[in-house]
C-alpha cells in the first residue's frame, strides 16, 4: 500500500514536471527565438542550443523601447497607485458603515467592466480631445484608474469582511477614526489583499493595448503600442518581434513572480489567511 | 569609431543589419559599410545626398507611418540627414496597416488633427482629398525655391501612380514606394521538372505547373488567403479582371454572381486548395514571403516589393534560384496586375503645412533614394516610385533581374481601364469608394472561408453579392 | 472558517448600528472619490455611447451628415447574421475556456497541493503565461505552435507520418480557445489551490479514519469546499472573458469568415472598418446589456453555490 502510494506520488509528480515544461516551453523558446537571426528562427526543429546574437536586443533599444517603458511604468504606476488610494478608503467605508445599498453599489461597480473597451474608443476619444488630453500620460492614468478601481474595490472589499467582527469592535470601543481604523487593524491583516489587488491592476494595464494605440502618439504610447509598431506585413520579422515580445512581458512576469505567494493568499479574496 | 556609428546612423542601420539576417560574425561586412559611411564627412555627405530645403529652427512634425522596412529606414535616417540641414524635428507613429489606417482616420475624422503628414496608399488618397482631410500636394512644392523644385522633379515620378494618388487632377500625396504585382518562381524546380515558365504566363499555365511541381515538401503555389480587403483581396480581384469579372455594373448593380467572377474565384480557391500552401486562409503577404524564401512552396504571385528581398541572399535561402515573371493573364490583360504605393501626404488640419511639404518632399527625393542606396546598399532603396531609379546603373547592377518587369508592370497598371466591361468605379484591386474597407473586408473573410474550404465558392459569392449591392445602396451610388 | 461568499452578496451589516449621520458623512467621504471617478470615466462614456448608437454616423462619410435614426440602428445590428455568428462565438468561446481552464486548473491545483521537489519553481514557472501580453499569445501560437507549415506542432506531427491539421482554418474558435486556456488557467488554478489549502485536515484525516477512499473525500469534501472557488473564479473569468479582443485581433482577425469573430472584435470592425460609429455604439450597448442578463443570472446561481442563500 505504501509502495503504492509512494509510486503513485512520483508519477504525479513526474507530471506535474512534464506538463510544466510543455506549459512554459512557448514563453522560453520565444525568448531563445530573440536572440537568433531571422532565418533561424524558422528552422525546424528548433535549436536550442546556439551562438546567441545581440542584434535585435540592441535593435528593440535603439527602437526607443525604453521610452516606451517609461510611459508604461509612469502610466501603470500612477494608475495602480491612484486605484489602491481610491479603492482602500471606498472598500473600508462598505464595511464600516455598512447600508442596504452596498450589494447595488458593488455590483454597479462590476457592471462597469461590462462594457467592451472597443465600444467606448471613440466615445473618449472625442471627449479626451476636447479636453485636451490626447496623447498625454494623464488621460491613460485616468482610463486606467477607472478600470481597475472596482477590482480593487471588490478585492479589498473581501478582506476587510473576512476580518473577525471582534477586531474591528476593539477599535470602535477605542474610539479611534475611521483613518486610525484603516491604519492600524485592517490595512496591516490584508496585505495580501492589497499585493493582488494592485499586481493585477499592474498586469491588466500593461498588458492594454486598445486605449493606449488610440489615445496616445508620440508622447505617451507604452509598450504594447511598441509591440504593435514592430509587427509588420511585409518581411521576415519572427525573431525581432520575438525581441520584442520578450522585453515587454519582463515586467509583469518578474512582478508576478515576484508577488505570487501574494496572488495565492490574496487571489481566493483573503479565504486562506492566518 | 564603430560605436559612433552605430549610434549615428542608430535604429535603422541595426535593423537592417537584422534584417539582412548578419550575425555579429559578419562583422567584416558591418565595417565595410563602415568605412563607406564615415568616409565622407558628415556634412558633404549630408548636402550631397539632399535635396536643398530651408531652415526652420523649432518645428515639430508628427508623422504617421506604416511599419515596412522602408518606413523603418526613413525613420532611421531622418536626424542625421534632414533634421540636421533643416532643423525641423520630426516625429514617427508607427503602425501596421490596419492599426495605421484606424488611427489616422479617428485622428481626421474627428478633427483632432494631430498629425501633419500622414502615410496613406493609392485607395486612401481620393477619398482623404474628397473629406479635404489632405491638402493638393503641388502648390506646396510650387511655392519651394526653384532649385528645390529641380532637384525634386515631379515628374520623374511614375505617371500611373501620381494619377492613383490625384482626385478630380489635383495630386493629393507622393509616393514613397510604388509596386504591382508579379510571379515568382523557383528556376531550378522548374527546370528539373523540365517545364517552362514563360514570360507572360497564363494562370492556366500557373496552374498547370503548380499540379506538376507541387509534393509533400515543395507545396506547388502560395496565393493569399487572410482575410482583409488589402489580403486575400488584393491577388483575388486580379484575377477576377483578368478573367473578365467585375465589381459591379455602369449602374452600380453588383456582379459578384455572374459567371467571370465564379470562374475566377473557383479557379482561386481551387489552386490554392488542391496545389497551395497548407493553412493558406492564415497566409498573407509575409507568411507567403517567408514560404518562398525559405523554399517550401515552387511559385508565388504578390507584390513586386518582394523581388529584392527574394534575391538577397542574406534575406532569402533560394537568393538566385528566384525567376520573375509578370503576373498571369487570363481572358483580358487589364487589371491582371494591381497598382499600389505608399505615399506621404499633408493633412489639412497641420499647423505646420510648409514645413510638412518639406519634410515629404525629402523622403520621397530622388537624392533620398540615392542616400539609402549608398549607405544601406542598392537593392534595399524604396522601388517603384521614379523613372530614374530604373535608369541608375547602380541599382540595375542589383536589380537587374527584375528591375524591367517591375517597372513595365508598374506604368502599365491602369486605374482607371481594369475590367474587361466597363465599371462605374476607380481602382484595380479595390473599388475605390469609402464603403470598401468595411464591404471588403466581409467580403475578403467570405473569401477566406472559402480558401479554407469551411463554405463553397457559391455561397461565398452569393453572401458577397449581398453585401456589394447594401455597400452601392448605403453609398449612395445605386441610384 | 473563513467565509469567501463574493462581495456582491454580502450585505449583512459587520458592525451594529452607529449614530447614523456622522457614519454616512464618513462612508460618502470615503466612498465618493472611488464612485465619482469611476461613473465619470465610464458612465460618460457609457451615456455618450448610448446617444451615438441612435445617430447615423459614418467617419468616412463627412458628406453624409449626422442624423438622429432612433433604435434603427439596433434593428439593424440585430437582425444581421452576423451578430448572431459573433453572439454565439463569444459564449461557446467564453463557456469553453472557463471550463477547460477550471478542470486544468483543478488538476494542476491538485497536483501542486501535495510536497515534492521544486514546487515553489514548479508553481511560479506554471502562473507565467496569466502574465504574458494577448498580443504576445497570439503571435506565439500562431506563428510558432500552430503554423501548418513552419509551426512546431506540424513539425511534430509530420515525424510521426500524420497530416498537421490547419486548426486556426479549420477549427479557429478552438484555437483562439486554446490560446485563451494557456493564458487562463494559471488563474483558476491560483484560487483552487488557495482553496485546497485552506481546506482543513482534520476534515480529511476524519473521512480517512471513517473509512473513506480518496475519491470519496474528493467527491464529498473537496468539491464542496472549492463550490465557492469556482464560483468566485469563474465570475473573475467570465468579465475577462467576455471582453476577448486582443488573441482575436492578432491570431485569427476573426476568420475565416466570420468562424472566429465575437462581441468585442464585431464591434471593433464596425467601428474601424465600416466606420458606422453608430451601429458599433449599438453593438456596444447591447453586449452590455447581454453581460448584466448573464451576470445577474450568474448571481443567482452564485447564491446557491455559496451557500448564502440557506444562510439566510
Amino acid at each position: 500500500m505504501a509502495l503504492k502510494q509512494r509510486l503513485g506520488s512520483t508519477v504525479a509528480t513526474l507530471a506535474v514536471y512534464i506538463i510544466t515544461i510543455l506549459i512554459v516551453f512557448p514563453i522560453v523558446w520565444m525568448v531563445l527565438t530573440g536572440f537568433k537571426d531571422e532565418v533561424s528562427a524558422y528552422q525546424m526543429p528548433p535549436s536550442l542550443i546556439f551562438t546567441p546574437i545581440l542584434d535585435n536586443l540592441n535593435d528593440a533599444l535603439n527602437s526607443g523601447i525604453m521610452t516606451y517603458i517609461y510611459h508604461s511604468i509612469i502610466a501603470v504606476g500612477v494608475s495602480t497607485i491612484a486605484a489602491l488610494a481610491l479603492g482602500i478608503p471606498a472598500a473600508f467605508a462598505l464595511v464600516w458603515h455598512p447600508r442596504k445599498s452596498n450589494e447595488g453599489v458593488l455590483f454597479w461597480l462590476i457592471s462597469t467592466k461590462f462594457m467592451p473597451a472597443v465600444g467606448v474608443l471613440i466615445p473618449l476619444y472625442v471627449i479626451f480631445k476636447d479636453v485636451h488630453l490626447l496623447d498625454t500620460l494623464l488621460a491613460l492614468i485616468i482610463v486606467y484608474t477607472a478600470v481597475n478601481l472596482p477590482l480593487v474595490v471588490w478585492i479589498m472589499y473581501s478582506f476587510f469582511s473576512d476580518i473577525p467582527k471582534e477586531l474591528l469592535e476593539a477599535g470602535r470601543v477605542d474610539g479611534a477614526s475611521d483613518w486610525q481604523v484603516l491604519a492600524r487593524i485592517l490595512l496591516p491583516i490584508s496585505l495580501p489583499g492589497v499585493a493582488v489587488a494592485g499586481l493585477l491592476s499592474v498586469i491588466f494595464s500593461w498588458n492594454e493595448f486598445l486605449f493606449a494605440v488610440t489615445f496616445t502618439y508620440t508622447d505617451a504610447p507604452t509598450v504594447p503600442v511598441f509591440v504593435s509598431s514592430y509587427m509588420t506585413a511585409e518581411g521576415l520579422f519572427w525573431a525581432r518581434m520575438s525581441m520584442a515580445l520578450s522585453l515587454a512581458i519582463v515586467v509583469p512576469v518578474l512582478l508576478g513572480w515576484i508577488a505570487q505567494r501574494q496572488l495565492i493568499r490574496g487571489l481566493t479574496l483573503g479565504a486562506v489567511k492566518g | 569609431m564603430r560605436w559612433r556609428f552605430s549610434r549615428q546612423v542608430g535604429a535603422v542601420a541595426a535593423i537592417f543589419v537584422v534584417l539582412a539576417g548578419w550575425s555579429t560574425t559578419s562583422a567584416a561586412n558591418n565595417s565595410a559599410k563602415l568605412s563607406a559611411v564615415s568616409g565622407a564627412s558628415s556634412s558633404t555627405a549630408a548636402s550631397s545626398t539632399t535635396i536643398p530645403l530651408p531652415r526652420r529652427n523649432g518645428v515639430t512634425l508628427t508623422v504617421a507611418t506604416v511599419n515596412n522596412p522602408d518606413m523603418v529606414t526613413v525613420e532611421g535616417l531622418t536626424s542625421n540627414y534632414f533634421t540636421k540641414e533643416t532643423g525641423i524635428k520630426v516625429n514617427y507613429v508607427t503602425l501596421p496597416e490596419d492599426q495605421l489606417r484606424a488611427k489616422v482616420t479617428t485622428d481626421v475624422a474627428t478633427g483632432a488633427g494631430k498629425f501633419d503628414v500622414a502615410t496613406i496608399g493609392t485607395y486612401d488618397a481620393p477619398i482623404w482629398a474628397k473629406n479635404k482631410w489632405a491638402v493638393p500636394f503641388t502648390p506646396l512644392l510650387n511655392s519651394m525655391p526653384a532649385a528645390t523644385r529641380n532637384a525634386y522633379a515631379l515628374t520623374d515620378i511614375f505617371p500611373s501612380i501620381r494619377d492613383a494618388l490625384s482626385y478630380k487632377g489635383r495630386l493629393y500625396a507622393v509616393p514613397f514606394y510604388g509596386e504591382s504585382s508579379m510571379l515568382y518562381y523557383r528556376k531550378d524546380i522548374f527546370s528539373a521538372k523540365h517545364i517552362n515558365m514563360p514570360l507572360h504566363p497564363t494562370w492556366s499555365q500557373v496552374a498547370a505547373a503548380a499540379k506538376k511541381v507541387n509534393s509533400n515538401s515543395v507545396h506547388g503555389i502560395c496565393l493569399r488567403g487572410i482575410p482583409g480587403w488589402g489580403e486575400v483581396l488584393a491577388p483575388l480581384d486580379t484575377v477576377i479582371n483578368t478573367f473578365g469579372g467585375r465589381w459591379y455594373d455602369m449602374s452600380w448593380n453588383a456582379q459578384l454572381t455572374t459567371a467571370p467572377v465564379k470562374a475566377a474565384v473557383n479557379f482561386y480557391v481551387n489552386l490554392v486548395r488542391n496545389y497551395g500552401e497548407p493553412g493558406a486562409s492564415s497566409d498573407g503577404f509575409t507568411e507567403c514571403e517567408t514560404l518562398m524564401s525559405t523554399g517550401k512552396v515552387a511559385m508565388w504571385v504578390d507584390a513586386t516589393v518582394a523581388a529584392g528581398f527574394l534575391e538577397d541572399p542574406k534575406q532569402s535561402l533560394e537568393a538566385g534560384k528566384i525567376g520573375f515573371a509578370y503576373a498571369p493573364v487570363q481572358r483580358t490583360p487589364k487589371g491582371s496586375h494591381w497598382l499600389w504605393a505608399w505615399a506621404l501626404g499633408v493633412e489639412g488640419a497641420s499647423k505646420n503645412k510648409a514645413a510638412a511639404a518639406e519634410f515629404i518632399t525629402w523622403a520621397t527625393s530622388r537624392q533620398y533614394i540615392n542616400l539609402v542606396g549608398t549607405t544601406k546598399g542598392w537593392v534595399t532603396i524604396p522601388p517603384g516610385s521614379r523613372a530614374s531609379t530604373y535608369t541608375n546603373s547602380n541599382y540595375l547592377k542589383a536589380a537587374g533581374s527584375f528591375a524591367g518587369t517591375v517597372k513595365s508592370s508598374i506604368l502599365s497598371a491602369n486605374q482607371h481601364n481594369a475590367t474587361l466591361q466597363p465599371v462605374p468605379y476607380v481602382g484595380i484591386q479595390y473599388v475605390d469608394i469609402p464603403e470598401f474597407e468595411g464591404m471588403g473586408q466581409s467580403v475578403s473573410e467570405l473569401m477566406s472561408a472559402a480558401v479554407a474550404g469551411r463554405i463553397s465558392v457559391n455561397s461565398a459569392l452569393s453572401q458577397a453579392q449581398k453585401l456589394a449591392a447594401n455597400a452601392a445602396i448605403k453609398g449612395g451610388y445605386k441610384k | 472558517m473563513a467565509d469567501v461568499t463574493t462581495p456582491v452578496l454580502r450585505t449583512e451589516p459587520v458592525v451594529s448600528k452607529r449614530e447614523a449621520q456622522q457614519s454616512s458623512t464618513e462612508r460618502r467621504l470615503f466612498l465618493s472619490p472611488a464612485l465619482i471617478l469611476v461613473g465619470l470615466v465610464t458612465q460618460i462614456a457609457f451615456l455618450a455611447t448610448i446617444y451615438i448608437s441612435m445617430l447615423s454616423w459614418n467617419l468616412v462619410r463627412p458628406d453624409q451628415g449626422i442624423h438622429f435614426v432612433g433604435l434603427s440602428n439596433y434593428s439593424s445590428m440585430l437582425s444581421s447574421s452576423t451578430f448572431m455568428t459573433a453572439l454565439i462565438n463569444t459564449l461557446v468561446l467564453t463557456v469553453g475556456v472557463l471550463v477547460a481552464g477550471m478542470v486544468i486548473g483543478l488538476l494542476l491545483a491538485l497536483l501542486l497541493n501535495r510536497s515534492f521537489p521544486l514546487r515553489p519553481l514548479v508553481r511560479t514557472l506554471l502562473i507565467t503565461p496569466f502574465f504574458v501580453m494577448p498580443v504576445a499569445t497570439a503571435e506565439i501560437w500562431r506563428n510558432m505552435l500552430l503554423n501548418p507549415v513552419y509551426g512546431l506542432i506540424a513539425w511534430l506531427l509530420q515525424q510521426v507520418g500524420m497530416t498537421p491539421p490547419d486548426v486556426l482554418g479549420s477549427q479557429p474558435l478552438l484555437g483562439v480557445g486554446i490560446m485563451l486556456t494557456w493564458e487562463w488557467f494559471p488563474f483558476f488554478m491560483l484560487i483552487l489551490l488557495g482553496g485546497l489549502q485552506s481546506l482543513p485536515e482534520d476534515l480529511i484525516e476524519a473521512a480517512h479514519i471513517d473509512g473513506a477512499g480518496p475519491f470519496a473525500v474528493f467527491r464529498h469534501i473537496t468539491i464542496p469546499h472549492l463550490q465557492r472557488y469556482i464560483a468566485v473564479s469563474t465570475l473573475f473569468g467570465l468579465i475577462y472573458l467576455l471582453g476577448v479582443f486582443g488573441e482575436i485581433f492578432v491570431g485569427t482577425q476573426g476568420g475565416p469568415g466570420d468562424a472566429s469573430t465575437n462581441l468585442p472584435f464585431l464591434i471593433y470592425r464596425t467601428a474601424f472598418n465600416d466606420w458606422d460609429v453608430g451601429a458599433a455604439s449599438a453593438l456596444a450597448v447591447i453586449a452590455v446589456l447581454i453581460t448584466i442578463v448573464i451576470a445577474t443570472g450568474f448571481n443567482r446561481v452564485l447564491l446557491r453555490m455559496t451557500g448564502y442563500g440557506e444562510a439566510q
